[in-house]
């Protein structure tokens, strides 16, 4: 069909245009040939992440995690010997840009599942995702408002709503903090997390003395630390990435702070650390369990694998990509091809062995995960009693 | 209380402001005689902090060492940008607006060839300690890295002065920024000042892109808030004056500062602009707008 009317198109047209047709229309032929094949043979696994921008160690995580998942599904001989391939897209952690990624997957790639990180672009992509009946993982955002969206979003990470109790206890009860200030990152995250633990704070007896707002991947906090420290709060609040956290450490040690240092979970990781050095000292945060030194045997040997093969310890977004590949390889084992099977799937798993930790999902599809209490000391993340 | 904050912020913001001081001259540097808008300014400032990265952190030279190395490097590579692809450009006859394109391509690929080479990791720059802990003055804080981020400003910003005013070399950029057909017809080497802007104006910014790096670290990103300010600080001070720009970029960093006694600190680059907002209403020519006309005449 396609040859027919290639050479009734070409019948006017000098030798070497004659060639040429022919050659591009056996290679279209070919090319159209062969992609269908792959398209037959492999599952696709869509992602959109910020592997540029303000946050780019997000990108980073999850290249590293889901390169380690795939290696594991290759050995176990993938599923029935279909290949799963990973689409990525660079979402700039920007919502707009975001969406276009995400459409692009699911209409031009048809993808069945797509993983993303960041509040801001997860409330963005989940109504989306929700429409076309395409399931969305969240493997990083906090945002209480991603439980709302519906029942095709799944997030691996607990949402601030519950982790939140956890950490204004800390601070009430732990910490006997009765001043607090705020530093939040201006995004959905910073917003949502950061009202969350004022109202769960301010309702336990404490008060926000001060608030400050900071830019996505901000390095010089001079300016909103000098406020804070002229309010003098017992606490500042922290809610932002580990790259920002690790720099505002810094510079709040630098400046004479006194107050000491709450955080929200996930931002207790290597790369704060290494930013802050010693001014990283006496942090504390209501945490996620997963610890690559410390944790459980199985986050011990993902820790030490990850490390000898990218020198640097998992962040727990890393964790997380690499149990949403293996959870979405489990629901295609058990035959599950359409999102809704995988969806049903997903509901129905008890315990799933995940690297960060056992699996379960509540009825709206968000991990029961329950946060840990950390605190820096002797330059090591500790487990507090 | 409140006065003693404000006595700190008026402190942060000279600090800040020598800073935005040198990026402002290395950008007018490049730009006055050349009426090149060299976009890519911003990556040479990002790639000093990352050449000053490898050689301390990487290579492990002494910090000395690889701050000049740093500085040299970054000269180099500004000469390299314009001779690579600005100057075949204009010989091939293009113009004002095809020069910044091609400026903004080299931004781009410079922006990604850094993350190809450095990742997007964000990197620090191990400093003495002593450098960096505050030294209190009752509720005050000032770290000797301020300290010495203003007398190295300032010192820098003297000897350009000098430099442009009293050697050869300045007055024949000076010259040419004036009149780059008269500065040809009466025997100005005009290649070879332009490439010596180039070189002087990459090395500046990178004295500014050392001290960002060692107080705050570095990402791959910081440039473009950096040529910003660079460019805002130099349309304030009045294009052409180099003592303008380097006012006005003192300025900007207190203004700054000051603004956001009252206000959330996230409006800065807000208030950055509202000058630049007020001065194109109110005084287009800057500063020193008059001085640069009488120059000209």
């Amino acid at each position: 069909m396609r040859t027919n009317r290639t050479s009734k198109q070409i019948r006017s047209v000098p030798a070497t245009l004659w060639a040429l047709g022919l050659v591009l229309a056996l290679a279209l032929t070919l090319g159209g040939l062969t992609g269908a094949a792959h398209a037959q043979e492999e599952f696709k696994y869509g992602a959109v992440m910020p592997v540029t921008g303000p946050i780019p160690q997000y990108g980073e995580y999850f290249i590293r995690g889901s390169q380690l998942a795939l290696e594991d599904l290759e050995k176990g001989g993938w599923i029935d010997g279909r290949k799963i391939r990973v689409v990525l897209e660079d979402g700039k952690n920007d919502p707009k840009v975001s969406l276009a990624a995400i459409n692009k997957l699911i209409n031009i790639d048809k993808v069945p599942i797509v993983e993303t990180v960041g509040s801001s672009v997860v409330l963005a992509l989940g109504p989306v995702a929700q429409e076309n009946r395409v399931i969305l993982v969240n493997t990083a955002a906090q945002n209480p408002n991603v439980r709302k969206i519906g029942n095709f979003i799944f997030s691996l990470v607990p949402l601030a709503d519950g982790v939140m109790q956890t950490t204004a206890r800390q601070a009430v009860e732990g910490m006997k903090a009765k001043t607090a200030g705020l530093l939040f990152v201006n995004n959905e995250y910073g917003r949502g997390v950061s009202s969350t633990f004022q109202k769960l704070f301010e309702g336990s007896g404490g008060k926000v003395v001060a608030s400050e707002i900071h830019a996505q991947g901000e390095t010089d906090f001079t300016t909103p630390l000098t406020k804070l420290k002229f309010a003098n709060a017992d606490i500042v609040f922290f809610v932002g990435h580990e790259n920002e956290l690790g720099y505002a450490l810094k510079k709040a040690k630098q400046i004479g702070m006194k107050s000491r240092w709450l955080a929200p979970p996930g931002v207790f990781n290597p790369l704060t650390l290494t930013l802050a050095g010693d001014a990283a000292e006496g942090l504390q945060a209501a945490d996620y369990p997963f610890d690559p030194v410390y944790g459980t045997e199985r986050m011990r040997a993902f820790g030490k694998r990850y490390q000898e093969r990218f020198r640097v310890l998992p962040g727990n977004a890393a964790a997380r990509t690499y149990d949403a590949i293996m959870l979405y390889a489990a629901a295609l084992k058990t035959g599950g091809r359409t999102p809704e099977q995988i969806r049903d799937y997903l509901l129905s798993v008890k315990n799933f062995d995940g690297v960060s930790g056992p699996v379960t999902f509540d009825k709206e599809g968000i991990t029961l995960e329950q946060p840990v209490v950390r605190v820096v000391q002797g330059g090591k993340i500790i487990l507090m009693k | 209380m409140a006065h003693w904050l404000l006595l700190q912020l008026l402190i942060n913001g000279i600090v800040a402001g020598s800073l935005y001081a040198l990026l402002a001259i290395s950008f007018a540097t490049i730009y006055a005689p050349t009426k090149t808008f060299h976009f890519a300014h911003a990556s040479i400032y990002v790639y000093s902090g990352y050449f000053l990265y490898q050689f301390a952190m990487g290579w492990g030279w002494p910090l000395p060492v690889s701050i000049l190395g740093g500085v040299v490097t970054a000269g180099a590579m500004g000469v390299l940008v314009d001779r690579v692809v600005y100057t075949p450009l204009r010989r091939s006859g293009a113009g004002v607006m095809e020069v910044l394109l091609s400026s903004f391509a080299v931004f781009v690929v410079l922006q990604s060839v850094l993350l190809l080479v450095w990742k997007s990791d964000p990197r620090t720059i191990r400093v003495p300690e002593v450098l960096k802990n505050g030294i209190p003055f009752g509720v005050l804080t000032v770290t000797p890295l301020d300290l010495l981020t203003v007398a190295t400003a300032g010192a820098v910003l003297a000897a350009v002065a000098v430099f442009m005013r009293y050697t050869r070399l300045g007055k024949a950029i000076r010259a040419i920024e004036n009149d780059a057909g008269m500065a040809v017809m009466v025997g100005i080497p005009t290649e070879g000042v332009r490439m010596a802007t180039f070189f002087l104006g990459s090395a500046l910014v990178a004295v500014a892109a050392v001290f960002t790096a060692l107080d705050k670290g570095l990402e791959p990103t910081i440039g473009v808030q950096a040529l910003l300010v660079a460019v805002v600080a130099m349309i304030v001070g009045g294009v052409g004056s180099f003592p303008g720009a380097a006012l006005a970029g003192l300025l900007l960093g207190v203004v700054e500062n000051l603004g956001i006694w009252k206000i959330p600190s996230e409006w800065k680059s807000t208030i950055t602009f509202s000058v630049l907002a007020l001065f194109l209403l109110f005084r287009p020519s800057g500063f020193f707008g008059q001085r640069v006309a009488r120059y000209s005449e």
